[in-house]
């Protein structure tokens, strides 16, 4: 865990963690199920690993891996560590280097959730051990689940030989005693420890008395921040089990695939928001605009029909049609001598005048006539060659369409 | 459920390619609905430049209609009607010497009926045609056209074929069709009525 404030704790891998919460009334501390936020409030929460450290110092002989995995285990079962069934899957042997012909080893128990009344003995093991790296022959001591925690290093980095909680919540010099006495008993026992520095980790007192306590100790001082955000060892660390490290990496894998499908959707419904959007305005226009109409359809129908029934009658009414009409100025086109007309035929809309002249030219002359008659203005003419007969004379035949009258009967 | 590298993979292609593939389908129908809205915004303002017209010209219409209804030839039923146009076509044919040499109704409802034309009623101008074949000299045909055709009598010449006989190039015959347009009314004396266009 890190801190970026002293009320807020930095999950390093949401994953990894259990969280536990105090409860008002009792002041205990009890699961509340998961949160999937990497930040949350120091005051009420805490955040416990999912792996937890059970340490356990020995000297074993050489041996193969294999051989010291089951005298370590041996060694664990004969201090009381009862495994289940489900512990062996979840169980890692970390080994130190050889150092003096013998081998630091410690165990490492993946036991998933934490019961609360075990949380509530906190100081029998080290929630957060795991999590941080250690220097080279010191001791860390950081605050956690109410109380402080300490832990010891021997000449390997990041290889933490003993941790327990602390029976003081202050750097005083009780505490600064019981440390002492601890890393007597550690001697003692065999364990390799020669503390020389110590590593306070976030807020612990004010720096004077920081200061007083390393100086009562005669250990060296040094204050470090909680482990970085992304949390606990590096990925290479021989401390974090493989599993852990395949896991966490499959997660983010996971979170960045989460991430990319929710952005390509997000993409996608916004460009087709903005692709239909301008037609939904349009078909709301449209809509509204029918519906105008559709309220003067009735008003609309009868001057619609009344403009229907005057178009019809316009080829009673209007004598520039009538038949008659365009017959005579037909004839009047006629020259003298020289064209006779053989065929007259007329629609609504069209004309048909076919006859013979005595030579094409007239014929030719006559179609002209026809065509260029301010009279019979509006047509479009249709005038093929005239054709020879077998007199010397020649026929013609000329049509004219009117566009401009509507369709009748 | 735990996904390996692989699997994620394939995952991840199966999902490109289905939400390409639904990227596609959306924009076509996108496509084909956006080209529905303009033809139907064509139709809209297509009915809109009708009715601002329409409405533009409302009064001139209203009293266009007005005036038709009350100028044409009223008629108590279909059958006087088409008896009036025989015997009009008939003494003005004996009245100029024009020879007929066949006379058929078409009835309207069966045959010969406009497309446009709106179906009679009170309100609405009736109509059938008549076919004629006659004979006659160019001046004589004339006359009888100019008689029939007066505008208060709302006839109208659909079809007119005239060509000169093959034996006296003096003589024309003619087949003409004669639309007749007409009211039903329950006073046929109603159908005198005075023009003014």
């Amino acid at each position: 865990m890190s801190s970026t404030s002293p009320s807020k704790l930095v999950l390093p891998g949401p994953e990894d963690w259990s969280h536990y919460r105090r409860t008002a009334r009792r002041g205990e501390w009890s699961q509340a199920g998961a949160r999937d936020k990497r930040v949350i409030d120091a005051e009420t929460w805490i955040a416990l690993p999912n792996v937890q450290f059970e340490f356990l110092f020995a000297r074993l002989p050489s041996g193969t891996p294999a051989e010291r995995q089951e005298m370590l285990k041996l060694e664990m079962e004969s201090r009381g560590w009862q495994p289940d069934a489900r512990d062996q899957g979840r169980t890692a042997w970390l080994m130190a280097p050889e150092e003096a012909g013998h081998v630091l080893c410690a165990a490492v128990c993946w036991p998933g959730q934490l019961p609360s009344d075990e949380f509530a003995r906190a100081g029998c093991f080290s929630p957060s051990a795991w999590a941080y790296g250690y220097r080279p022959n010191s001791v860390t001591i950081w605050r956690e689940a109410g109380r402080l925690t300490a832990v010891w290093c021997g000449a390997l980095a990041n290889f933490p030989l003993h941790c327990q909680g602390l029976s003081r919540e202050v750097l005083d010099d009780e505490l600064a005693e019981e440390l002492r006495m601890v890393e007597l008993s550690l001697r003692l026992s065999g364990v390799p420890v020669r503390t020389t520095g110590l590593v306070l980790r976030g807020e612990l007192g004010d720096p004077s008395s920081r200061h007083g306590f390393a100086r009562a100790l005669g250990w060296t001082e040094s204050i470090e921040q909680l482990v970085p955000s992304d949390g606990g060892f590096d990925l290479s660390s021989t401390l974090v089990p493989p599993p852990a490290a395949e896991y966490r990496r499959r997660v983010r894998n996971q979170a960045r695939l989460r991430g990319f499908v929710f952005f390509a959707l997000a993409v996608m419904g916004v460009g087709g928001f903005l692709m239909i959007q301008p037609a939904l305005s349009k078909q709301k226009e449209l809509r509204t605009r029918g519906a105008g109409l559709d309220q003067i359809e009735p008003e609309l129908s009868r001057l619609r029909s009344a403009r229907q029934a005057w178009n019809l009658l316009q080829p009673a009414l209007n004598p520039n049609r009538y038949p008659q009409e365009l017959l005579l100025r037909c004839v009047n086109e006629i020259p003298a001598e020289g064209v006779r007309v053989t065929q007259f035929e007329c629609t609504l809309n069209s004309l048909l005048v076919a006859g013979e002249a005595s030579t094409p030219q007239l014929a030719i002359q006559f179609q002209n006539r026809l065509q260029q008659a301010v009279t019979l203005t509006g047509a479009v003419w249709d005038a093929p060659s005239p054709g020879f007969q077998q007199d010397g004379r020649a026929s013609f035949q000329i049509q004219a369409t009117f566009q401009d009258v509507p369709k009748q009967p | 459920m735990s996904l390996s590298n692989r699997e994620e993979k394939l995952a991840l292609g199966v999902f490109v390619v289905l939400a390409l593939g639904a990227l596609s389908l959306a924009t076509s129908r996108v496509r084909v609905w956006r080209a529905t809205l303009w033809e139907q915004e064509a139709t809209v303002e297509s009915r809109e430049v009708e009715a601002r017209e329409l409405q533009n010209g409302g009064e001139l219409w209203e009293e266009r209609r007005r005036w038709v209804m009350e100028s044409l030839p009223g008629y108590a039923n279909d059958g006087d009607a088409r008896s009036g146009l025989v015997s009009a076509v008939q003494e003005a044919a004996k009245a100029h010497s024009v020879t007929l040499q066949s006379q058929k109704l078409i009835d309207p409802d069966t045959e010969g009926k406009p497309e446009e034309a709106p179906e009679g009623g009170a309100d609405r101008p009736n109509g059938f045609a008549l076919v004629v074949t006659a004979t006659g000299n160019l001046k004589d045909v004339t006359l009888w056209w100019q008689e029939l055709l007066q505008p208060e009598h709302f006839r109208q010449i659909n079809f007119l074929k005239m060509i000169p006989e093959d034996d006296n190039s003096e003589v024309l015959r003619c087949s003409v069709e004669i639309w007749q347009w007409y009211r039903l009314s329950s006073d046929s004396s109603e159908g005198n009525p005075s023009i003014a266009p």
